[in-house]
């Protein structure tokens, strides 16, 4: 897709991936002597003297694979090799601090990475090539979820034996949502299934909400 | 009610076309067999080309977007709920004549990607039949118009709620 609209020569095509070989290789290599180095400095115990900023890169890793309701505090103090208690240390508030702190440092690292690939070396066109390489890296090519993405996906799935999926279950949770937050006027933006469940709202009728119904419930608003 | 929006959301037999057929066999028939035919349709190809399909220019997507809904699709038990909904979506049918917008006849924009081959541009018009101020915008995309379309969406919007404002309503 990339290469339609930019057309690169061979050689710059080689150097950058060349250069991307050497970026991975130089993250392997560093994640590996820091383990290592700990290893010794600890006399042989695994990540004792990990630091918030070390178990943050660790958290953003794991709520990016798991999501948020997709791991439990005990995976976490097995995958990260801390204790339940040490975790608390450094998030007093549990999980949520948790999530938060790892989707602060996601953006910023991808602030990071963006801007130093835009503004290094050569000319626009190579610096947003590189942009491109170093982000579509991060997504490992398409194989790799956005953090994000994952774990706003988390949430209600009740079973199929608690909860009938019909379109008539779906119009009532959100009836009850919009009477619950107790909107009174409202415009309302539909989309797939979100029209036969917007029309369907009794609410629709008496109270009021603006919102965008999708097949993820996406939520939008004008201000 | 002060305003709808819709995209690419139907509300009208004219609006069914032959994407629905298996489906549709699956309503007449409702067997176990009849039902794993439709599997395929919440697999990864399938999302993708949810997408893809009617989008001339293939670098305005995000594949984010098809990675995301994949994931959520690939929960354990999610095909199943997917599956009680492509069942369900008969009801909806008869209950197409019944929706609110008739009756209270609320100002609406119809904006809609005309190459979406799901809920097709064919579902887009009757809206003016039914509806006393619609206006209505095709747009050259697919089913997922916002994914490319999105700042033109946002100011027809604004636009449309200059033209109609709703704090007087």
């Amino acid at each position: 897709m990339q290469s339609r609209r930019l057309t690169i020569n061979g050689r710059s095509r080689f150097a950058l991936s060349f250069g991307v070989s050497v970026f991975r290789c130089f993250e392997k290599t560093t994640l590996g002597v820091r383990r290592l180095y700990r290893l010794v400095q600890n006399g042989g115990v695994p990540n004792a003297a990990l630091s918030r900023e070390e178990v943050i890169e660790q958290l953003m890793d794991l709520f990016r694979r798991l999501g948020y309701d997709g791991a439990s505090l005990a995976e976490f103090s097995k995958a990260i090799g801390l204790g339940k208690s040490s975790l608390y240390h450094y998030f007093p508030g549990g999980k949520e601090e948790m999530g938060r702190a790892a989707l602060a440092r996601s953006r910023e690292w991808l602030e990071e990475l963006v801007k130093a690939s835009l503004e290094g070396e050569g000319n626009p066109q190579e610096r947003l090539r590189r942009m491109m390489q170093e982000v579509n890296q991060l997504y490992a090519g398409g194989r790799k979820l956005c953090i994000l993405g994952n774990m706003a996906l988390s949430g209600g799935m009740p079973d199929r034996a608690a909860f009938a999926y019909t379109f008539e279950n779906l119009t009532n949770v959100i009836d009850q949502f919009v009477e619950k937050l107790g909107l009174r006027k409202y415009s309302l933006y539909v989309m797939d299934y979100g029209a036969p469940v917007g029309y369907r709202l009794r609410c629709g009728t008496r109270i009021a909400c603006r919102r965008s119904l999708h097949k993820t419930a996406t939520l939008t608003r004008r201000a | 009610m002060q305003a709808l929006i819709a995209q690419n959301g139907n509300a009208y037999a004219e609006g069914l076309t032959e994407f629905l057929n298996p489906i549709r066999k699956y309503w007449e028939y409702p067997s176990l067999e009849n039902r794993n035919a439709l599997r395929i349709m919440v697999d990864r190809k399938s999302t993708e080309w949810q997408y893809q399909s009617g989008v001339s220019d293939q670098m305005l997507l995000d594949p984010t977007a098809w990675i995301v809904d994949q994931a959520g699709l690939d929960r354990p038990g999610n095909d199943e709920i997917q599956l009680d909904l492509f069942y369900d979506y008969r009801k909806n049918i008869e209950l197409y004549l019944e929706f609110f917008f008739r009756k209270y006849q609320p100002p609406m924009l119809v904006v809609w990607g005309k190459n979406d081959l799901i809920f097709p541009a064919e579902g887009a018009a009757p809206y003016s039949r039914d509806l006393t101020t619609v206006e209505t915008h095709l747009l050259g995309t697919g089913h997922f118009a916002l994914e490319t379309h999105g700042e033109e969406v946002a100011s027809r919007i604004e636009e449309f709620f200059r033209r109609h404002p709703i704090h007087s309503r």
